[in-house]
């Protein structure tokens, strides 16, 4: 709990959790859920280097700009997904090529 | 001065025994208890006082048999439901099934770990206490769509998505008149709050009439805010008129349709802890919490002397003119009035913050959540909306920026 | 005590990750990525970041996750309780992301973070974090409320039926 390598472990676990669903997942919603768990994982990097490293508050503006952003990237691409889901009936990304040569 | 519940309770010499961690700990399960204990028999008498309020707005007698007046009614009642079958329809998702309720209950309970009931007595005192109820009550509406969408009903989803959206919508003209008053305050600590509100002064700022240093009579803007929370907190505990999710008209019972026994008791004891909270909200952020509305005891006697005056008048005019005299309000404020003159003890009692003065406010904002029930009839989905987006949050916007402007305007602060 | 709470966190957020990059349903991940938020927001405190633990809740559980359920439940005809969901590549997803772990734990670890010994404890961030807000990031706070409108606005003309 007082040691910064226990917060890197789990940040890393969880940072390759969401790797492996935004990699292997086939719903648009599910490759986002990935995106969120590897936004947590940077923050809580930011959070635990700004506790035992640097010793300031930066670490904290930096994560409540990430937490910020994943709001607005969250709203943004579930439009996104609505829409794919109005044109195709389905949102799985693989399907969805029609742009590729 | 005890800065928490968890502190007073290791400050006994039988915890001292025992180790360090274990003592923590236990103090920590004292406190949680407590407070669980608060919201389970705060549901039981709430749901009486309830049915007694309805059955007098509708002038009938409401619940009479079991125990004197009826008042052990709801402890029948909470048996009998203890006793029902849990049913689980075989086709809903189990697991979501099976704690569903149980997000929703501790969600509503594990939010006044923040709310101080009197100056020396609260769990825990948090300099982000505002924001840690606000955050800690929006998970209730995950916990509702889990009820909804496990038990595979339509009227249960079309509940569950109804609520979702109703809270969602309410949650954000709340935020920002409840930001409103944190600008004038400058502080996020709940006891930080109502300590700002104690003694006495004018009516906003400049008109010359003593009353309580209460926000909502701070200026004219809280006085709006006081109003639009009061609105928005009513659609964020699903009450009436704002009851869509649950409309039995409708839906049959929105959310909760599928749920039996235990659980179906858990939605009702999360309501009840909901609505409470937001009595203790309206309450601490806009009625000064557990400051007395007297700064001396002098002031406690003319204020109830003013209080018989104008008790006297409705008895006299109002009363007298339905043909329904009944002098019980008139009895009390005398004696109290009475007792003050006598006993200045009394007085400076009255004249003190307490406890005593928390459940007054908290029981007439809960009167009044109770008295909108029987007074509205319910919005329709479109409605809501419009009342939401269109009307409390430009207005709350408004209002944000009204009171910045008051606060440079009365000096508290300067640019 | 507190360390007992605090590997129960990190093992609830390890397991309901897992969970939602494992789970083939897909209505049950989301619930469960409840529990990964839940969970950061509760390392947030073990870390004194108080105002960040809450933020985290308000914006994550109450705001982008409901979005997610929202999402799920407009984009699936919904016949019954499960919505099952498949991946693709799973095997060469798991060799890439543990070769990932890998790397990053042995980049990591070794290292010796100056400053480590003595981990710092704030009482009390928000003051700290407002007042860095307009002053130092003031700019950044502008662009970002900048940004946040844009979002709103991009996502209800994409939203719309008729585009």
């Amino acid at each position: 709990m007082d040691q910064l390598n226990s917060y890197l472990i789990l940040s890393a676990i969880l940072f390759s959790l969401g790797l492996y669903t935004v990699v292997t997942r086939r719903n648009a919603v599910a490759i986002l859920m990935g995106v969120e768990l590897i936004l947590n994982a940077a923050n809580i990097n930011f959070v635990a280097f700004s506790k035992f490293v640097t010793h300031s508050l930066d670490g904290h503006l930096i994560s409540v700009f990430i937490i910020m952003l994943a709001a607005a990237e969250a709203a943004v691409a579930l439009a996104i997904v609505l829409n794919l889901y109005n044109d195709r009936r389905h949102i799985n990304v693989d399907e969805a090529n029609a742009l590729k040569q | 001065m005890i800065q928490s519940l968890a502190n007073w309770i290791l400050s006994f010499d039988i915890l001292a025994g025992l180790g360090n961690p274990i003592a923590w700990g236990l103090s920590l399960f004292i406190v949680s208890a407590l407070i669980f204990v608060f919201v389970a028999v705060n549901a039981i008498v709430l749901v009486y006082i309830e049915r007694k309020v309805s059955a007098f707005m509708q002038v009938r007698l409401g619940p009479m048999r079991v125990g004197k007046f009826g008042s052990l009614q709801t402890v029948a009642d909470a048996l009998k439901l203890l006793q029902k079958e849990d049913i689980i329809p075989r086709s809903a998702d189990k697991i979501l099934f099976l704690i569903g309720p149980w997000v929703i209950l501790v969600a509503s309970v594990v939010t006044f770990a923040a709310i101080p009931f009197s100056d020396t007595l609260l769990a825990a005192d948090m300099s982000i206490g505002l924001f840690y109820v606000v955050s800690i009550s929006s998970i209730v509406v995950l916990g509702i769509v889990m009820a909804g969408w496990a038990s595979n009903n339509k009227w249960s989803l079309y509940g569950a998505m109804r609520s979702a959206a109703q809270i969602i919508s309410y949650e954000i003209p709340v935020g920002i008149t409840l930001i409103a008053v944190v600008a004038v305050v400058g502080s996020l600590n709940l006891q930080t709050i109502v300590q700002a509100q104690g003694g006495t002064g004018n009516l906003f700022y400049w008109i010359p009439l003593p009353l309580p240093n209460w926000f909502i009579f701070h200026s004219p803007f809280l006085f709006l805010a006081a109003f639009i929370y009061l609105i928005g907190a009513t659609a964020e505990i699903n009450r009436t008129p704002f009851d869509i999710p649950e409309s039995e008209s409708e839906l049959v019972a929105g959310f909760m349709t599928e749920f039996s026994g235990l659980r179906w008791a858990l939605f009702f004891l999360s309501e009840y802890a909901n609505a409470t909270l937001v009595a203790f909200l309206v309450a601490i952020i806009f009625l000064g919490g557990w400051q007395s509305p007297f700064s001396n005891y002098a002031g406690a006697q003319i204020g109830f002397s003013i209080l018989t005056l104008l008790a006297v008048m409705w008895t006299l005019f109002v009363k007298a003119k339905t043909q329904r005299l009944s002098f019980y309000p008139l009895g009390l404020s005398l004696m109290i009035t009475i007792a003050a003159w006598l006993f200045p003890g009394f007085a400076i009692w009255l004249a003190s913050p307490g406890l005593f003065w928390m459940l007054i406010k908290v029981g007439s904002v809960i009167f009044l959540l109770m008295w909108f029930r029987w007074t509205f009839p319910r919005l329709r989905v479109d409605q809501l909306m419009y009342v939401s987006w269109k009307v409390i949050l430009p207005i709350s916007l408004f209002n944000l920026m009204g009171v910045a402007v008051w606060m440079w305007l009365t000096g508290e602060i300067h640019f | 005590m507190a360390d007992f709470i605090f590997w129960i966190i990190w093992a609830l957020i390890v397991a309901s990750a897992a969970l939602v990059a494992f789970g083939n349903n897909l209505i049950h991940s989301v619930f469960a990525l409840m529990g990964t938020f839940l969970g950061v927001a509760g390392i947030y405190i073990f870390l004194n970041a108080d105002f960040l633990a809450v933020t985290q809740i308000v914006v994550y559980v109450g705001g982008i996750l409901v979005l997610l359920v929202f999402g799920i439940m407009l984009t699936n005809k919904i016949s019954s309780a499960q919505i099952s969901q498949s991946s693709v590549q799973k095997w060469l997803g798991l060799i890439v992301v543990l070769g990932v772990l890998t790397i990053i734990l042995t980049a990591v670890l070794p290292h010796d973070w100056v400053g480590s010994i003595t981990p710092m404890a704030f009482n009390e961030t928000v003051a700290g974090i407002g007042k860095l807000l307009f002053t130092e990031y003031l700019i950044l706070f502008e662009i970002a409320s900048v940004l946040l409108l844009g979002a709103l606005i991009g996502a209800a003309t994409l939203a719309r039926k008729e585009l």
